[in-house]
């Protein structure tokens, strides 16, 4: 073997080369081959946060009971008023527990007085959006946030606008396919007098579903 | 509406405070490397611990390959460092695409000092760590001329003691608790090294020891294997020079 001194670190003479030397055991080995190749590797999504993909929900909405403005409260009405609706979202993790999204929802709103017989209906779309902070626990993510938009109600033919806004909270199961339930309350400013809530807070329950529109990174 | 807006406050604060801050190798090395490349569309994954890094030394830390836009990195991530600053770039050696020759590399001791020896091979600023045995290791090499460092350091062990305190308030009182741990600790003593450039020829497979005759001294070695019909003889070692 040619050797470098350690200190001079120059090339020695040739020494130590036996000419017909005897492979030891220490010597007989086969090569170790590695290489880190993305081809053969799976993609594995962030450990902790959202799955980062956009993600469609659908929900059904009920707005239970809804002492509409105006209408009941002077009254001494037993007539259950309530809104039903239906919502469709898209929503995309922005950071690890944060998320944006946005969202429409159609509304039917049943109120009136029993005592004079005056049942009546209202229609509504809102269009908004919202943001949510998320916290991970295991397989349920509990989120809260708060929603923003506007409205266009329809009371007996006419057109009603405004705004909405207001908290929401709730929690998420399941992976690709997912199962939510969400509370919250909307305050909603309605410019018109109307009977819909309007200026006060209306709580609301929701339950739905959410798909991943794209595969989780 | 101010009622609902410090709801909403509330609501938020309450959120904010929701603990459980976790470390998260992948998507700390996602983040670094998008940044990094500017690079949008990285993907992560966790590896297995690469061949050429058997540590003698206490070493926690994950395998990180993350990949995008026509690039690969690899990162070495500590589950204890401060987040954001927890991954590193892995140096460690990866077999080149088209190996073109072989370099066994082992150290020969006149004693051994330590419950192990770690060597330490750098070509080129890769590194490969093994465990130093009796056995050498076969290192696929690309042709050409190469930078090469190999060391040795015997690894000790000891006991580590420490104490922790936690204190407990019921009612007036504070009860104040102290227990005494032990752990394992291991470190590296004093090493030996040797610098060298190595141009391996194709298709041959060399020999390269380190002969440590004692803690600080050692000198290198080079040599060629010839295949014969009888076995491998051993030839002079063309393209090992010193270190520039």
């Amino acid at each position: 073997m040619r050797a470098i001194a350690p200190l001079a670190l120059g090339l020695a003479a040739s020494l130590a080369t036996p000419a017909a030397a005897q492979v030891s055991d220490a010597w007989a080995v086969a090569p170790v081959v590695h290489r880190a190749d993305p081809d053969t590797l799976a993609p594995q999504p962030d450990e902790r946060g959202l799955d980062r993909a956009l993600r469609l929900h659908v929900r059904f909405e009920s707005h239970l009971p809804v002492e509409a403005n105006g209408i009941d409260r002077a009254e001494d009405d037993d007539l259950f008023d309530f809104g039903l609706g239906g919502r469709l979202a898209l929503e995309i993790p922005i950071a690890g527990l944060l998320s944006v999204g946005a969202e429409g929802e159609y509304t039917w709103w049943h109120y009136g007085t029993e005592i004079s017989d005056d049942e009546r209906n209202a229609t509504m779309l809102s269009f908004g959006g919202f943001a949510r902070i998320h916290a991970l626990l295991g397989a349920v993510r509990l989120f809260a946030g708060a929603h923003l938009g506007g409205l266009v109600a329809w009371e007996d033919g006419e057109a009603l606008r405004g705004f909405y806004a207001g908290p929401h909270a709730g929690m998420q199961v399941g992976g690709r396919w997912g199962y939510e339930l969400v509370v919250g309350a909307t305050l909603r400013t309605i410019r018109d007098q109307a009977a819909l809530p309007n200026g006060a807070l209306d709580p609301f329950a929701s339950m739905g579903f959410f798909v991943l529109l794209e595969d989780p990174r | 509406m101010s009622r609902s807006l410090q709801l909403l406050v509330v609501l938020l604060l309450a959120a904010g405070c929701v603990r459980g801050e976790r470390f998260r190798p992948r998507y700390e090395a996602r983040r670094i490397v998008e940044a990094q490349l500017g690079c949008p569309e990285v993907e992560v994954s966790v590896v297995p611990r690469s061949p050429y890094r058997d540590e003698p030394l206490d070493d926690r830390r994950l395998d990180l390959v993350a990949w995008g836009c026509g690039h690969v990195a690899r990162l070495r991530c500590s589950p204890f460092g401060t987040v954001g600053g927890a991954c590193e770039a892995d140096p460690t050696y990866e077999a080149p695409e088209r190996p073109a020759a072989i370099v066994k590399v082992r150290g020969r001791y006149a004693s051994l000092h330590g419950v192990a020896q770690r060597e330490r091979i750098v070509i080129d600023g890769a590194e490969v760590v093994r465990h130093g045995g009796a056995r050498a290791i076969a290192i696929p090499v690309s042709p050409g001329p190469a930078r090469w460092e190999i060391e040795t350091h015997p690894v000790h062990q000891r006991i580590e003691h420490y104490t922790t305190r936690s204190e407990r308030r019921i009612g007036d009182r504070v009860y104040t608790r102290t227990e005494l741990h032990e752990r394992v600790v291991r470190e590296p003593g004093v090493g030996c090294g040797q610098r060298f450039t190595l141009s391996p020829a194709p298709g041959a497979i060399y020999r390269v020891a380190l002969d440590v005759q004692a803690p600080g001294h050692c000198e290198v070695y080079c040599a060629r294997e010839v295949p014969t019909g009888a076995g491998v003889q051993l030839a002079a070692c063309e393209g090992f020079g010193p270190a520039p």
